[in-house]
């Protein structure tokens, strides 16, 4: 197995390659004729009548491989800006397996890469057009039948895919009242059925700042959507709102530790928070991350609250977490608690 | 249409060149990503995202706070004066479980500002680590045997830049080129933290050009000020640079065997090679073992091992670590490859992009990586060796042959060998092997599997011996249970092998015959064995030293290790069968002044009290609870209780344990006794082992000095033996206050119905103080209760721990008078008078907690 991975190796590196120096690439390109052709190859490119020939005949006719795979790249950068048509999805496509010859050194090691990543803007670009397409797509399909769009989602997991998430979140704002109507009571009446959805629901939750979709479904959501929920819903949602939910992830032990930690905006500004938090200090699974949550205080009635709880307190491990909080809350208030307890210490 | 496109690209047109802030969008533009621009998030715990610089900060410290493995320590400071951290995951010691220096690792994260995906992995290993460090595994075995050493951020105040404007930075439409902000890559170098300052975006130094030994001797780095890679004015001239050399300090005597800087992007190794070829090849197979182990996750991430071309360089941070230790270094380029973004289905508007890694990925990229780094810190380990032989006759439990390696003060290791017994042909034994290190991994079902990434198929070590077919080997398996007595792993899961073996009955054998076991296995990632142990193999100038191959000859591939020959003959070489003895007072005779007390307890349990003393020469006791088994007493865990003070301020609550080691006797054969006293008539010499938790061994002989009334020490099977009224021989056990438990008072009966008490208490300063009292006198009162009265109790001082021991330095002293009254059910007083006026006199109401197996007493005819 070595061997054949030594194999691979040896034959992966990059032979009769022409590498540049940086300087060199800038140079060469930015001459003044490099410059004056570039525009004018893209130019031919758009108005000829034949563009697929016309790139045949342009690549046998490049001696100076830098030169032309600059071109090249400049060219699909005009491209990655337009809408899909099919001479340019031709095009794009052939660019995909473009072999590129114009390499420089990797910043940080012996290793070639090419100057011009024709290939990868080439992939990028289809992945801008899939965008679209799925965003045309959902926009409609959510417009016509919305349940039986989502029910399709389940069973799809190349809806997740990046390009295509994209244009489904994005056909989101698109959506006709009618059609929100109809996701939002499809999802409430059974927020069973959306488990294998959590990804769209909780993105939608969120952009259509639906409360009820949010309380309802937060316990059904798997552990990463939960927490996309619990970080952003402050973006959407009141502070109070926000704080209930946190709380209530706490309780019913939904991500419980991160939930912790997003409460930290609201420690001095929500005394029901601070209130939750000093409450439960002493729970062993929570309480460093209270402890982080705490730090954040500059309250002198919660710091007070700490210092008490530290004063009448049997357990190390909770006094080691209210000292470890108040070291790290650089706030005036809290250094003079910790100092005073290192004090008492020693 | 095509009108259109013409306009169009007249805006579009290349010659149009601007320097200006602009953002990473979700959205198609010009530095569109296809999906979300991760925005830092000010939490401690890891998700499907990165976390802000304080947030990784506060998750170093608290796990340093909450896990004794875990150290954090200040190495320097930032252009901007911001501390640098180093965290040391390791125990507090520089030695293996196996008593030898244990080998550096270091890792740094976030040498350049703008790959984030590196202290999330940084982080992510010490979570891992944490979260498995009491796994008894591989987790457990690399924090008690390696010195792990990560900066998860180097570039602290580039970090909080790019953290500060997570979507923004300067762009030049001329050459793509995005700068400062979240693209900021180098340090902060006459750099104000105001993106908008367009004058100083280019500016700072490389931080991975700024080392020697091969600064500024490429084109690859530059003297301009602006340029990405610019080198600063001299090596090593930035705070940064600085702060990571002196991180090594931290090894504090162990000596470094591998460095990784981790960067991002392009999914490769970036070795270094220097000009030694050992070097160049071990590092090749730790790079594959790594690079293997990854790609068998689910995604399948190969990381392609690009190495330098040897002694030249570009002043990045492997190479220093590569030349000037001469250990394997490279830089880590963590995914996404040289395609960027567009491998997670980005738009590829820039190149860049490969440096912004979706938030979708970043679980698995920590996750995944902190386990291959995992692979590749257990082969830095060192290659194993066999650590033990040891065979135990099936029927009886009988330990018969025992072979260890141990370390002595030159370094090397002697084979100290422990010939109970014959191999007998027809006998079935059991034969364990020990290793250094876990030598397998488990699935989650508890069965053993090749590691991820390796293809070694053999799970089991080949075992051939000096007489071939004769010898039939069956039941293979490695050990995963700590609670399986004599078939427990040693410190780790799956350290040790056991194969039941048999000797063909008709074999025929010379006079002296020995049998000799040749053992050929390698470790979960194929390193075989080391076959000399004798010299440890150890990292030293770019390779393994001591690392023999089957000849004998150094080698950086081992062998098979054929040190262990244990005799053989059709005939048992001992009177009597190898047995433990029974409850008594013990102690070596080259080392008198010092001394064990064991009680045998139901149960098979045992309780073992050492009397002996610190490096100062002041005394020491410890205690614990084992179980015996035929031949052998295992105490795993020997105890030194602390927090107790003699007299009325003795306070239970303020007494703690700590473990200080392990003990293990072993009984040999057994020789009539020249007269019988009691039930004993036959003795039997034992060889003690005792390890401390450094690993360190000492080996001290074991003879019998008190013979308990009752203790039955013959061939009559204890049961047939029946009851006797004799309240006398009850009173043998230990005794406590239980108002004052963390102390306590072993009493002995001897056959001549006189007594030994051994006091263990603590003295005035709460020191540790042992007191002896033998020849004591035993009285039956009219009550019926006991009076046990001894003149003068001795206190001992003077004798040193360990092998510089010397009898002759023991001073013994009388300390003063005890007497006792104790009833035959257990209960009583201890009454004192001292010597010493600080002492005084004094007395306690005491229980009986333990009574050794004996002859079954009772306390009828009182």
């Amino acid at each position: 197995m070595r061997f054949i991975f030594l194999l691979i190796l040896f034959f992966s590196c990059e032979i009769s390659a022409m590498i540049y120096k940086e300087q060199e690439i800038v140079d060469r390109v930015n001459q003044a004729g490099v410059q004056h052709s570039t525009t004018e190859f893209i130019r031919k490119y758009f108005t000829s009548n034949n563009p697929q020939k016309f790139i045949l005949h342009y690549k046998n006719s490049m001696t100076n491989k830098l030169v032309m795979e600059y071109q090249l790249y400049t060219l699909l950068d005009n491209i990655s800006r337009m809408t899909i048509q099919p001479y340019l999805k031709e095009f794009v496509f052939q660019m995909k397996d473009y072999k590129p010859q114009s390499f420089k050194y990797h910043e940080e090691g012996n290793m070639q890469i090419p100057i011009y990543n024709i290939t990868a803007r080439a992939k990028g670009i289809e992945n801008i057009w899939l965008a679209t397409d799925s965003f045309n797509f959902y926009s409609h399909s959510f417009e016509n039948n919305p349940i039986e769009t989502l029910k399709n989602l389940m069973g799809d997991v190349n809806f997740m895919e990046a390009p295509k998430w994209l244009g489904l979140k994005n056909s989101i704002s698109k959506m006709s009242a009618a059609s929100h109507l109809q996701i939002v009571d499809y999802i409430l009446k059974s927020p069973r059925n959306s488990i294998g959805l959590d990804k769209f629901v909780s993105h939608y939750a969120l952009l259509t700042a639906n409360q009820k979709l949010i309380k309802t479904t937060l316990q059904y959501l798997d552990r990463s959507n939960s927490e996309f929920v619990l970080r952003h819903m402050s973006t959407y949602f009141s502070e109070e709102f926000v704080a209930q939910q946190l709380k209530s992830a706490v309780i019913m032990k939904i991500s419980q530790v991160f939930a912790i930690t997003m409460m930290a905006p609201y420690v001095d500004s929500n005394k029901e928070v601070t209130a939750f938090l000093i409450n439960n200090l002493p729970n062993k699974h929570l309480s460093s991350s209270i402890a982080f949550v705490l730090s954040k205080s500059s309250n002198r009635n919660t710091l007070k609250k700490l210092s008490g709880i530290y004063q009448s307190s049997q357990s190390d491990y909770l006094k080691k977490q209210i000292r470890f909080s108040l070291k790290i809350n650089k706030s005036n208030e809290a250094q003079h608690f910790y100092n005073n307890l290192i004090e008492e210490v020693k | 249409m095509k009108n259109l496109i013409l306009l169009l690209l007249f805006f579009l047109s290349p010659l149009v060149y601007s320097q200006s802030l602009i953002s990473w969008t979700e959205q198609n533009g010009t530095l569109g990503l296809g999906y979300p621009v991760p925005v830092p998030v000010e939490t401690t715990e890891a998700f499907d995202g990165f976390r802000t610089y304080n947030g990784l900060f506060t998750k170093h410290q608290s796990l340093a706070l909450n896990n004794d493995y875990i150290t954090g320590h200040v190495v320097g400071h930032t252009r901007n004066n911001r501390d640098i951290w180093a965290y040391v995951l390791s125990d507090g010691n520089d030695l293996t479980k196996y008593g030898v220096k244990e080998g550096g690792m270091m890792i740094n994260g976030a040498i350049h500002a703008r790959e984030w995906q590196t202290p999330e992995v940084l982080t992510g290993i010490m979570e891992l680590l944490s979260a498995n460090s009491q796994d008894n595994s591989l987790h457990q075995y690399l924090l008690e045997n390696t010195k792990i050493i990560a900066i998860p951020v180097n570039n602290v105040d580039g970090f909080l830049q790019t953290q500060r404007y997570p979507k923004d930075n300067w762009y030049n439409s001329l050459n793509g080129s995005p700068r400062d902000g979240r693209m900021r890559r180098k340090n902060m170098l006459e750099v104000d933290e105001i993106l908008s300052t367009e004058s100083d975006h280019k500016l700072g130094v490389d931080l991975n050009r700024n080392n020697d030994p091969y600064w500024a001797t490429s084109l690859r780095s530059s003297f301009d000020d602006e340029s990405i890679v610019y080198h600063g004015q001299m090596a090593n001239s930035e705070p940064e640079t600085q702060a990571r050399i002196s991180a090594v300090e931290l090894l504090d005597g162990v000596k470094l065997r591998v460095y990784t800087d981790v960067h991002s992007f392009s999914k490769v190794h970036f070795s270094h090679r220097t000009r030694n070829q050992d070097t160049r090849i071990l590092m090749q197979n730790l790079l594959l073992d790594f690079s293997l182990h990854h790609l068998r996750f689910p995604k399948g991430v190969f990381y392609l091992d690009r190495p330098s071309g040897p002694a030249s360089g570009i002043g990045s941070t492997d190479e220093y670590f590569a030349e000037t230790y001469q250990v394997p270094s490279w830089t880590l380029e963590v995914e996404p490859g040289s395609n960027g973004a567009v491998e997670y289905g980005g738009f590829g508007r820039n190149g860049h992009d490969g440096f912004i890694l979706p938030e979708s990925e970043i679980t698995r990229v920590r996750e995944q990586l902190a386990q291959s780094f995992m692979v590749a810190w257990y082969g830095q380990a060192g290659p194993p060796s066999i650590t033990q032989i040891r065979a135990i006759e099936k029927d009886t439990g009988i330990v018969v042959y025992d072979a260890s390696w141990d370390i002595k003060s030159d370094g090397l290791r002697e084979l100290f060998v422990n010939e109970i017994e014959n191999l007998v042909p027809g006998s079935d034994y059991d034969l364990f092997v020990s290793f250094d290190k876990p030598m397998r991994h488990r699935d989650e079902n508890g069965q053993i599997i090749k590691l991820q990434g390796q293809n070694e198929s053999i799970l089991n070590p080949v075992i051939s011996t000096s007489i071939g077919s004769s010898v039939e080997f069956n039941n293979p398996r490695w050990l995963d249970d700590k609670d399986g007595g004599q078939y427990a792993y040693k410190y780790y899961k799956d350290d040790t092998f056991v194969t039941e073996f048999t000797i063909d009955s008709e074999v025929v054998l010379n006079e002296d015959a020995r049998l000799t076991f040749s053992i050929n296995v390698a470790d979960m990632i194929g390193q075989n064995l080391d076959s000399n142990p004798a010299t440890v193999a150890t990292w030293i100038g770019g390779s393994w030293q001591g690392y023999e191959d089957t000849s004998g000859d150094d080698s950086i591939v081992g062998g098979v290790d054929q040190n262990y020959t244990a005799p053989i003959s059709h005939g048992l070489k001992n009177e009597f069968i190898p047995a433990v003895q029974p409850t008594a007072l013990f102690f070596d005779p080259s080392r008198n002044g010092e001394g064990f007390n064991y009680e045998l307890l139901e149960d098979n349990l045992v309780l073992v009290q050492w009397y002996t003393y610190d490096d100062m020469g002041r005394q020491r006791w410890y205690t614990g609870v084992g179980s015996f088994s035929a031949n052998s007493i295992v105490v795993d865990q020997l105890k030194q209780t602390s927090g107790g003070v003699f007299g009325l301020d003795f306070d239970s609550d303020s007494i703690t344990k700590d473990v200080f080691g392990s003990l293990e006797i072993l009984f040999s054969g057994g020789r009539p006794l020249e007269s019988s006293v009691g039930f004993h008539d036959i003795v039997r010499d034992a060889k003690a082992l005792f390890k401390d938790v450094n690993g360190n061994k000492l080996r001290t002989d074991f003879i019998q000095l008190t013979r308990v009334k009752g203790a039955v020490n013959h061939a009559e099977p204890f049961d047939t033996l029946l009851p006797i009224d004799d309240p006398v021989g009850l009173l043998t056990g230990l005794w406590f206050d239980p108002q004052r438990d963390g102390e306590g008072y072993i009493i002995e009966v001897l056959e001549d119905n006189l007594v030994i008490l051994v006091v263990f208490t603590y003295d005035l300063e709460g020191n540790h103080m042992w007191l002896l009292g033998s020849g004591g006198s035993l009285t039956e009162e009219e009550d019926g209760s006991f009076s046990l009265s001894f003149n003068s109790v001795k206190i001992a001082e003077g004798g040193i721990f360990g092998e510089d021991f010397n009898p002759d330095d023991v001073v013994l002293s009388n300390w003063g008078s005890f007497r006792l009254q104790l009833t035959c059910e257990g209960i009583g007083t201890v009454s004192y008078q001292s010597s010493f006026v600080e002492f005084g006199e004094g007395s306690y109401e005491v229980v009986r907690l333990t009574t050794p197996l004996t002859i079954p007493y009772t306390c009828a005819t009182k």
